[in-house]
């Protein structure tokens, strides 16, 4: 791991000094968040304002959807990064780029006229992303790791909604009242997208780092919550990489870093994706490795690269519908060049 | 030492907060948000120190007495401060 991200990650959990320069891009990551801890960095205190601006328009308007929901027995469900906002000093400290809400099951059609009446509005191909007028935005999910738009990510790790649901709760988080998952839940989604997403934000880690120090953790439930979801391996893999960045874990996850540790391949890579975060899709792959079976890594792997054609179409969102069955081909192309710039990548590394 | 005009408009008044403001202290300060107009304000710490002495309503003698116990200074020099917070609160429409 760099000593550059190590020390941000120090620095974000209130551990040590901050690094002398900051990537731009953690910059607007985590820039409230040093600010709230009294570190001056050039541009952090205008970060922490304005995520908290944010913030409080997106969270009120949200709590206002959701109470109209709750009378009409459609209440959705506050999911991370938005729900972990509880976990930090304030409001100003954590930017989101959307909130995410987990629709009740058979309940979206309300929801989706809720939100309209309410003056959000789906752009065209992205049927469950809606927007106000003023940027806010709100990303609706009928499951919780995105098996609508790649139905074969179940098995790389699957929580059912309707379990998940019944271990709902009710929380504060910065002043609004939301229905949220069970802080197990919440950790085992965390790491699972953060490894879906190459580890891209230093937030989510920090988003780990928070929630396993919440005292209603309990650690022999987390674990068999973890093996019997599928995520183990992913919950893992965030550890190992916290752990490396010299964050002490509480005790019983580093014994579970020791006795789950994961193999030399493996190891190399969360090294390579961890260092080329922003750059590589490595972790997308990665978490296609952690299905059990190979012929289930095979058909992720598959469906990833070529997904179903209304989810290719929100990847070109500028192609034309009358054009659409140019979307295998584009993708196709797209992976090659993908890969032929993570090879170049780790050719200019080495 | 300034003269405070006996017709200051901000004088003699309940000052109370409008419905549907939503406020969340930061580690300077405060933030406003008007849900009605759109609205965020960003408040120092005189200003947030006012609009959270102001939930059940105060006067500005009441007012200028909770922000002098907070940093500790004298009503002559906090007395022009609050009035302007008043002030500019009352035009962004958030206190009545």
């Amino acid at each position: 791991m760099k000593s550059a991200d190590r020390q941000l990650l120090a620095a974000a959990l209130g551990l040590g000094l901050p690094p002398p320069v900051v990537d731009p891009d953690d910059l607007d990551d985590l820039g409230g968040l040093f600010y709230a801890r009294g570190y001056d960095e050039e541009g952090c205190e205008a970060l922490y304002l304005q995520t908290a601006a944010r913030n409080l328009q997106q969270l009120a308007g949200v709590e206002h959807l959701c109470r109209d929901l709750a009378e009409l027995d459609a209440e959705p469900l506050l999911l991370p990064g938005a729900a972990l906002l509880r976990l930090y000093p304030d409001i100003g400290c954590r930017p989101m780029d959307d909130v995410d809400l987990l629709v009740p099951p058979g309940k979206r059609a309300q929801v989706v006229a809720a939100l309209t009446a309410h003056g959000w509005v789906a752009p065209p191909r992205h049927p469950d992303l809606f927007i106000r007028e003023d940027g806010c935005s709100i990303d609706l999910h009928t499951d919780l790791l995105n098996s609508d738009r790649v139905s074969a990510r179940r098995r790389a790790g699957w929580i059912e909604p309707a379990a998940a649901w019944s271990r709902r709760q009710h929380r504060q988080v910065c002043g609004f009242s939301f229905l949220t998952l069970c802080e197990h839940d919440e950790i085992l989604l965390t790491a699972a997208h953060a490894l879906r997403h190459s580890y891209r934000r230093l937030a989510w880690l920090v988003d780990l780092v928070l929630q396993l120090r919440q005292p209603e953790v309990e650690p022999d439930r987390l674990w068999s919550h973890a093996v019997s979801t599928g995520l183990q391996q992913a919950l893992i893999y965030a550890l190992v990489l916290t752990g490396r960045a010299g964050v002490e874990l509480e005790p019983w996850a580093a014994r579970w870093c020791i006795r789950q540790e994961p193999g030399t391949l493996v190891t190399r890579a969360l090294a390579w994706i961890f260092s080329h975060r922003r750059q590589t899709v490595g972790g997308e792959l990665l978490s296609c490795w952690t299905c059990q079976r190979r012929r289930d890594r095979v058909l992720l792997l598959t469906e990833f690269v070529f997904p179903r054609r209304a989810v290719l179409l929100q990847v070109y969102p500028r192609l034309p519908s009358i054009l659409a069955p140019l979307a295998y081909p584009l993708r196709l192309l797209q992976i090659i060049g993908r890969g032929m710039a993570e090879l170049a990548l780790a050719a200019r590394r080495r | 030492m300034a003269v405070r005009s006996t017709m200051d408009p901000v004088d003699g008044r309940c000052w109370c907060r409008r419905q549907g403001v939503h406020y969340r202290p930061l580690v300077e300060g405060g933030i406003l948000y008007d849900e009605e107009g759109g609205q965020v304000h960003h408040l120092n710490g005189t200003a947030a120190l006012v609009w959270e002495s102001c939930q059940e309503g105060a006067t500005l003698g009441q007012l200028v007495a909770c922000v002098c116990a907070a940093y500790e200074a004298s009503p002559v020099q906090v007395t022009e401060d609050v009035a302007a917070a008043l002030r500019q609160l009352e035009r962004a429409g958030v206190l009545r």
